[in-house]
């Protein structure tokens, strides 16, 4: 008796549960080493049965059932994918913005660049009064940058497969994309402010068009990192 | 086919606990943790032998085993041991479990005045 199509069928069964292929392969490999061992072991009673070894390891539905529970309950983002990929980046965004926005503040404050006075036209309000669009560009695209590596790495590491990594950096993408922030330096007798808000236009400017492309790039560079070394693992 | 027996629920992290137990002993593969199982249990925990892998897996993957590939009888095999983590995991999941045990036991015996087992 043949082992193959019982372990075609693991395959099968294995697949219909989106295992991804790294593990499918390693899973069946150690199932095939397991047949030949209770076959060829002297002691075992399935001496020269290949069939009934392969019952004694569980039906290919049991199987592939129980593989498929272990695989998720091995990690939080194989178990709620849809609150890691699609509910976090929506929450996440707004804290990492608001932080950031925060920061800014403080190290204003901090020179003076708040209430005015002392800091106007030293140095740093000089520095600040060339820089502040470029800082404020930062401050929306440093905290996309940061989520988009974060919930990358989190969804490379968990397996999960690259279509989740897509829809968390698309989302990411879309609230990034339509972010406006704006800071203006305070004069001697005004104070400075700074704005945030989102905004749709026919004719996105640079900015959002690069806040949106940021996260889409991540992504890309993930995926494209993620298959690469699955591509790697399951040549050795 | 006659149906499969399985372990009932409460008997979930025993899997766990006996593989760490037996492979804290010696490092194996597969099918010989799986024949050390049925020797070390006298036959008692019945389970689809491939279910064993996923769980192996599991706790490869949370740092309480390593594999590694090793040419055993000829044949090139998965062979899994417990790394230092997973003998700390052991230690704590067997004292929660003998603390259990030993409550169970007690109620069994009709003490009504038992002491809390934490799990």
């Amino acid at each position: 008796m043949d082992a193959r199509p019982w372990l075609e069928q693991v395959r099968r069964e294995l697949r219909r549960r989106k295992l991804p292929p790294k593990y499918v392969e390693r899973f069946l490999s150690e199932l095939s080493d397991h047949i030949f061992d209770s076959v060829e072991d002297p002691m075992s009673t399935d001496a020269r049965d290949l069939h009934k070894a392969a019952h004694h390891l569980g039906t290919p539905r049991e199987i592939a059932t129980a593989a498929a529970n272990e695989y998720r309950r091995g990690h939080f983002c194989r178990r709620h994918p849809v609150l890691m990929f699609v509910v976090l980046p929506i929450v996440v965004l707004p804290v990492a913005w608001a932080a950031s926005l925060i920061v800014l503040l403080a190290l204003a404050k901090a020179f003076g660049l708040v209430t005015g006075g002392a800091g106007i036209g030293g140095a740093v309000y000089r520095w600040a009064e060339v820089n502040a669009q470029v800082v404020m560009l930062a401050v929306l695209v440093l905290p996309l940058c940061i989520s988009a590596a974060l919930i990358c790495r989190a969804a490379s590491k968990s397996g999960v497969s690259w279509k989740w990594m897509l829809a968390a950096c698309s989302i990411l993408a879309l609230i990034g994309g339509t972010a406006v922030a704006n800071m203006v330096l305070p004069g001697v007798i005004t104070h400075g402010n700074s704005s945030f808000g989102f905004g749709i236009s026919a004719h996105p400017s640079y900015a959002q068009l690069l806040q949106f492309a940021v996260p889409l790039a991540i992504c890309g560079w993930a995926i494209w990192r993620q298959t690469s070394q699955g591509r790697g693992q399951l040549a050795r | 086919m006659p149906p499969r027996k399985s372990n009932p629920a409460f008997l979930n992290g025993v899997p766990e606990m006996l593989l760490l137990e037996l492979l804290a002993r010696r490092p194996m593969y597969g099918y010989e943790l799986v024949q050390a199982i049925k020797t070390a249990t006298g036959g008692q925990l019945e389970f689809g032998e491939g279910c064993v892998y996923p769980i192996l897996h599991r706790l490869e993957e949370q740092g309480v085993l390593v594999s590694s590939r090793q040419l055993v009888g000829g044949r090139q095999r998965f062979v899994y041991e417990v790394t230092d983590r997973g003998r700390g995991q052991l230690a704590e999941t067997i004292g929660a479990w003998q603390r259990v045990v030993a409550a169970i036991d007690h109620a069994l015996q009709g003490g009504e005045r038992g002491r809390t087992a934490v799990a």
